[in-house]
């Protein structure tokens, strides 16, 4: 699975990072550090906690690609 | 796409709505989405999920602009009616919001609010000292209100010791309508606050801090620094969105805990049964239930016309219920996961202290389950006359069995600020 943070929708809720920290880091002012970078590639181990954190965003600014 | 208005009477500040807020607002989402209210010279209401979040996004068609400008209502700002006053940056559009933005996001940043989560603790612990052994207590002017106003003159850098006035009046601001005496004396209380405001962003320009008012005096825009009133617009935005809020997500969570053992047993035990619990009251109890927004040209919502100048409530309280998103909307389910609400605004202009005013609440509540077990809400429990500016309980009164004094001294904000910066290792953990 890969997953892909969309800059324009981020707003900073944070709810991915407090879900799964160590898929969703943070940049310094507190917004999603992978927004903008294209897809990012999930383990299959982290696959069911991305899930959880992109559910948790009310921007929906996640976007998971299976 | 309709022409043709759906008129509705729609107060969203009258006491019949405060009475049950959520019951008028599922017929309009069931019947007229987007409805034209008669109330406050017309405004537009989206009641949606959909429809909310789309034009929340959409801050270049939908804008929080308040021009100040009673005359013309068109640019009125956040709230309807209009405020006399400006709040910033809430009342600004893109790209000066996102420039205002930047000189304090850092420093609102998670990392930093959870920081100060064993400070917030400590002060919840010493405000339930001044009470336990007495057996009964008024949860808001004794705990609720005052630690969150302490929390927040603490990260602008105000001396804490001046609570007692800031948080009586940004409670007073929030719980009373105006033209009675509680709002008088809380518009006296507001203009002792402004002075005090006025004499420390004096003193920051002589002597910098590591305080958010320093970084506004210092702050810039496009090379410019802020002007005093913008400052003062800001510091009016953090103490107004700061101290009441808090508050009132609080005292709903402790309407809803009363006679409830074993949901306080679960949450006592649990971080993350805590943390869903908050996500579920601000779900279904959103602080602040609706801003409104301007259109800036003609535009399609909801399938209905609206034309340019026109104002728009947008209902985040109606959005959390909204049956299209969330299973079992109109039940409390403590345990909720995901749960994508709305409560601390979507896009640009989402809340700058959510991280700040989820820390306290943990803090604050898990200090209250941990020392107050078996607290009991007497009758005398009052929510506010009218929700429209926020959805809160203006007394709570209850009572329990009395328990020890820990003896949990005062922090100063230096003290506070000191803590922050040793964190992680911070010194004393209390059990």
């Amino acid at each position: 699975m890969k997953l892909e943070v969309d800059k324009a929708l981020c707003s900073g809720h944070a709810l991915c990072w407090r879900e799964a920290p160590h898929i969703f880091p943070l940049d310094e002012e507190g917004y999603n550090a992978l927004a903008d970078q294209g897809p990012i590639d999930i383990a299959p181990e982290s696959e069911d906690v991305a899930r959880q954190g992109a559910g948790w965003c009310p921007e929906k600014a996640i976007r998971l690609i299976d | 796409m309709s022409e043709q208005r759906c008129v509705v009477h729609f107060d969203h500040h009258s006491a019949e709505h405060a009475a049950n807020p959520l019951h008028a607002l599922a017929d309009l989402r069931r019947d007229a989405p987007i409805a034209w209210s008669d109330a406050y010279g017309g405004f537009w209401i989206a009641t949606r999920y959909e429809d909310v979040v789309r034009a929340a996004r959409d801050s270049e068609t939908f804008s929080s602009f308040n021009d100040l400008n009673m005359e013309d209502v068109a640019f009125s700002g956040v709230v309807i009616p209009p405020n006399p006053v400006r709040f910033l940056p809430l009342e600004l559009d893109q790209p000066l919001l996102g420039k205002h933005r930047k000189m304090l996001a850092a420093r609102m940043a998670p990392p930093r609010a959870r920081n100060m989560q064993q400070t917030y603790e400590d002060w919840a612990d010493y405000f339930i000292d001044q009470f336990i052994t007495d057996g009964h207590v008024e949860f808001i002017s004794q705990l609720v209100s005052p630690v969150p106003a302490i929390a927040t003159l603490a990260f602008l850098g105000l001396p804490v010791d001046d609570f007692q006035v800031y948080s009586e009046t940004f409670h007073d601001l929030a719980a009373t309508l105006p033209g009675t005496p509680e709002r008088d004396r809380a518009l006296a209380g507001l203009q002792v606050c402004q002075q005090r405001v006025a004499a420390e962003v004096a003193d920051r320009r002589r002597h910098p801090r590591d305080d958010a008012l320093t970084d506004l005096v210092n702050g810039e825009i496009d090379g410019v620094g802020l002007p005093e009133d913008e400052i003062m617009d800001w510091v009016s935005l953090i103490l107004g969105g700061g101290i009441d809020t808090t508050t009132a997500l609080l005292g709903h969570s402790l309407i809803q805990l009363d006679q409830r053992p074993e949901l306080r047993q679960s949450l006592r035990d649990d971080p993350k049964a805590l943390e869903l619990f908050m996500e579920e009251m601000l779900r279904i109890a959103a602080p602040t239930q609706a801003v409104a927004r301007t259109a800036t040209r003609d535009v399609e919502l909801g399938g209905q016309l609206i034309r340019r100048g026109e104002r728009v409530l947008l209902s985040w309280a109606s959005a959390n219920c909204d049956e299209a998103v969330f299973d079992e909307a109109d039940n409390i389910v403590t345990d909720r996961k995901p749960n994508p609400h709305t409560s601390f605004g979507i896009g640009p202009h989402r809340c700058i202290g959510s991280h700040f005013a989820r820390i306290e609440y943990v803090a604050i509540l898990s200090r209250i389950l941990t020392r107050l077990p078996d607290f009991r809400i007497d009758t005398g429990a009052r929510s506010y006359d009218s929700v429209g500016v926020v959805n809160g309980w203006a007394q709570i009164p209850a009572t329990f069995t009395p328990g020890p004094v820990l003896g949990v001294p005062f922090r100063s904000a230096a003290e506070a600020a000191q803590n922050e910066s040793l964190c992680p290792a911070h010194g004393r953990s209390l059990q």
